[in-house]
């Protein structure tokens, strides 16, 4: 019975990619025609200049080089971003003290000032601190914007981690680094990755900031995807093939913590290493790539 | 987590962090948060210069100073990074196939710096002077600009100086501020430029219709002949919605026609004229617009009020052309119909009309240097490379941009170089296109024109045409 849903939902999901694709393939390619009535391919021996995916090929284009700017970048601040708001998270999930409200508030008040208004703040600090223009300032600020989402969905994560199991351990005589390995890490593993990857697409989505605080030398995919919809937004072969390129950062990080998780999810090994922290030996072997 | 946890075990630190600790996670994610806090302070009065390059500064603009010295400079400063817009991949593959490679020859480094909006320039440079980096100590050195981001750096009082009499290709533009003709190189939609910006790129509205539905001979030239044939034919014409700059032009092409008295009441600040007097100039045009809109692409016809559909951008209003539901569409460059067939975004039938005839507005975008430029010397070696003659008839031959220089500075010879090297214009001929080419309103004007728009013909207001330019001054 799964099947016949799951193909259909395949192909929900994949139908706005086909559009793309042969956006990005066609030539000439107008109403009312289903498909474009000259391709890329069929057109790109008399062109003067490279177009379609030529251009995007081409090094004039720097879609290659955008790509692996925002890899890095997107990267470099989800790892960032954990080390800053899980031990956050932890406290806001199981601790209770005075202004609590108030200091997840705070934490969440880069969600509510849109992007513009904060963007001309982080680039005059940029430049203060002297790391304006570079991907350093980039991914630094990169962190400001990415940080609600992390700690509000770490936190959520934290909270469905139950303490008793951790105290349980440590009666039995598991060490604090026992926790961590072998009770925090693999229950909190699936959550923590899909927070992660919140953290990843929203640092490979930020413009403003990064033009901004890149004063403009920073090129990420999204940022050269902006510049072209100025242009009035119509989808032309180029921009769709930006389009696309936007989506490949995401996509692989999406394949490789699935990777990862798929060797981390088995709740009852972990369970059972959380009674026996010496059985663990075999199982790290398995759990190291 | 409940609340009936063991006490025993809540002071137990299993997760391995002290209380100064579990504030401190906190302290640094606050912190990291509380970054946006930190407004954009205002723009400091004394900005921190760099003293060599102010002395540099003050010798070129006295014109003490040889061009070889210029160049000389350049060469020690190294590299220039030239900051425009970059969605343009024609404009991007000319810069580094052509233009860099030009530079490195006279041993500058072009870093052209592609930026999704000009604006985006405009706050770097804004922001190098809100923390007082000042003239060597900016990241941006050359910028292609017009409009409110020129505005933006002539209100800060963030421009190099008077640099574009000084370069050696100024020979190829008018800059004879006693020349009404030299306005279109001086005025940038109406603020004076003061020689602190040089032409380089020439607009001018020029409308296209598809052949096959429409032969360029029975196009309308005139609004008037556009109203006849949109009666005639219900449903295949209709342009832009302003405030997109592509809608607005076409509004003040109506305007220029409609007001019997050309384009000169719209060379001065709005501001200066009563309201009964705008409403007076802009009365024709706008009434026109309403009859026209039930005879508009999806306006239902006559006597209807249907729900006209008016494309939110010129590129949305080419694909409406090029899919055949309307047989008319304007751009804002000369050449738009061939580099269109050329690149199948419209097709090959297409063909260049003179519309509206004496209202053709033309604006030109031009280079200027902030007084933040780190490379200044560098700058001006690059603005006056994109200024030669060659740099513009390459431009023009391989990606269409118009040329921004003046052609009666040319010689003959060098006027049918020009001839040769441009793409079709398809159809209509450049003295036709000059015939009928008018100045850019007035900037002033642009906000007045898409407010009474909006109100007159988006909302259909009831109130008098009066009242609603009134209003529409007092919003600006």
């Amino acid at each position: 019975m799964n099947a016949g849903i799951r193909s259909l939902a395949a192909a929900l999901a994949a139908l706005p990619f086909a559009a793309l694709v042969i956006a990005s393939l066609a030539f000439r390619w107008t109403w009312p025609d289903l498909l474009p009535s000259t391709w890329w391919w069929e057109a790109r021996g008399e062109a003067r200049l490279p177009i379609g995916w030529d251009y995007v090929a081409s090094p004039a284009a720097r879609a290659w080089v955008g790509l692996a700017t925002t890899a890095t970048i997107a990267g470099a601040v989800t790892v960032v971003g954990l080390a800053i708001a899980w031990p956050a998270a932890r406290v806001l999930a199981h601790e209770r003290f005075r202004g609590k409200a108030v200091v997840e508030t705070l934490l969440l008040a880069p969600l509510l000032v849109p992007e513009l208004a904060i963007a001309l703040g982080l680039a005059t600090v940029a430049v203060q601190v002297g790391v304006a223009g570079s991907w350093w300032g980039v991914l630094l600020a990169h962190v400001v914007p990415v940080l609600p989402y992390l700690v509000r969905t770490l936190a959520a994560v934290e909270v469905g981690f139950d303490r008793d199991l951790a105290d349980a351990a440590r009666v039995h005589g598991a060490s604090a680094w026992d926790v961590l390995r072998y009770l925090r890490l693999p229950l909190l593993a699936p959550g923590v990755a899909a927070s992660a990857l919140f953290a990843f697409l929203v640092s490979a989505h930020v413009v403003v900031v990064t033009v901004l605080v890149g004063q403009g030398r920073v090129e990420t995919t999204a940022t050269q995807l902006f510049a072209r919809l100025g242009g009035g937004g119509a989808l032309d072969p180029i921009t769709a093939a930006f389009a696309l390129l936007m989506t490949l950062p995401g996509l692989v990080a999406l394949v490789i913590l699935q990777r990862v998780l798929r060797s981390q999810t088995d709740v009852a090994a972990v369970s059972r290493l959380a009674r026996d922290p010496g059985a663990g030996a075999d199982r790290t072997r398995t759990l190291t790539p | 987590m409940p609340p009936g946890r063991h006490t025993c075990f809540r002071r137990t630190p299993t997760n391995g962090l002290g209380t100064p600790l579990r504030w401190g996670a906190l302290l640094l994610a606050a912190c990291a948060s509380a970054a946006l806090a930190l407004a954009p302070p205002p723009i400091r009065a004394d900005l921190d210069h760099d003293p060599a390059v102010i002395e540099f500064r003050d010798d070129f603009l006295a014109g003490d100073l040889a061009w070889d010295a210029v160049l000389e400079r350049a060469r020690t400063e190294g590299e220039v990074r030239w900051y425009h817009w970059g969605g343009s991949e024609d404009l991007n593959t000319w810069i580094e196939s052509v233009v860099v490679p030009e530079l490195a020859a006279l041993g500058v480094r072009v870093q052209s710096v592609r930026v999704p909006d000009t604006r985006d320039a405009v706050d770097v440079i804004l922001a190098d002077a809100a923390v007082g980096r000042g003239l060597g100590r900016g990241a941006v050195d050359l910028v292609w600009i017009n409009g409110d981001n020129f505005r933006a750096l002539d209100a800060n009082d963030l421009l190099f100086g008077p640099f574009a009499d000084l370069v050696p290709n100024a020979v190829y533009f008018n800059l004879d501020e006693s020349d009404p003709a030299a306005a279109v190189n001086l005025r940038d939609l109406g603020t004076p430029t003061l020689l602190r910006s040089i032409p380089w790129f020439a607009g001018q509205y020029v409308c296209y219709v598809d052949g096959v539905r429409l032969e360029p001979e029975d196009a309308p030239r005139t609004f008037v002949e556009l109203e006849a044939l949109a009666r005639e034919r219900p449903g295949r014409l209709t342009y832009v919605r302003p405030p997109n700059y592509i809608g607005t032009a076409f509004v003040q092409g109506a305007i220029v026609e409609g007001s019997g008295e050309g384009v000169t009441p719209f060379l001065r600040d709005v501001a200066t004229l009563e309201p009964a007097e705008v409403a007076r100039l802009l009365r024709p045009a706008f009434e026109r617009l309403r009859r026209i809109e039930p005879f508009l692409l999806g306006g239902g016809g006559d006597g209807a009020r249907g729900s006209p559909v008016y494309p939110p951008t010129a590129p949305a209003w080419e694909r409406l052309l090029a899919g055949g539901e309307v047989d008319m569409a304007c751009e804002d460059n000369i050449f738009h119909a061939s580099l269109g067939a050329e690149r199948g975004r419209l097709p090959g039938s297409v063909g260049t009309v003179i519309f509206p005839e004496g209202a053709m507005r033309v604006n030109k975008s031009f280079l200027a240097i902030p007084a933040t430029a780190s490379n200044p010397a560098a700058a001006l070696v690059l603005a006056n490379s994109l200024s030669s003659l060659e740099s513009h008839l390459s431009k023009l031959e391989l990606i269409g941009f118009p040329l921004a220089l003046d052609t009666d500075r040319l010689t003959a010879s060098q006027r049918s170089e020009v001839e040769r090297r441009s793409p079709d214009l398809r159809g209509v001929r450049y003295e036709d296109l000059a015939a009928n080419a008018v100045p850019d309103m007035h900037a002033s004007w642009v906000g007045v024109i898409d407010r009474v728009w909006e109100r007159w013909i988006a909302l259909a207001s009831d109130d008098e045409f009066v009242d609603v330019v009134a209003r529409a001054l007092v919003e600006r």
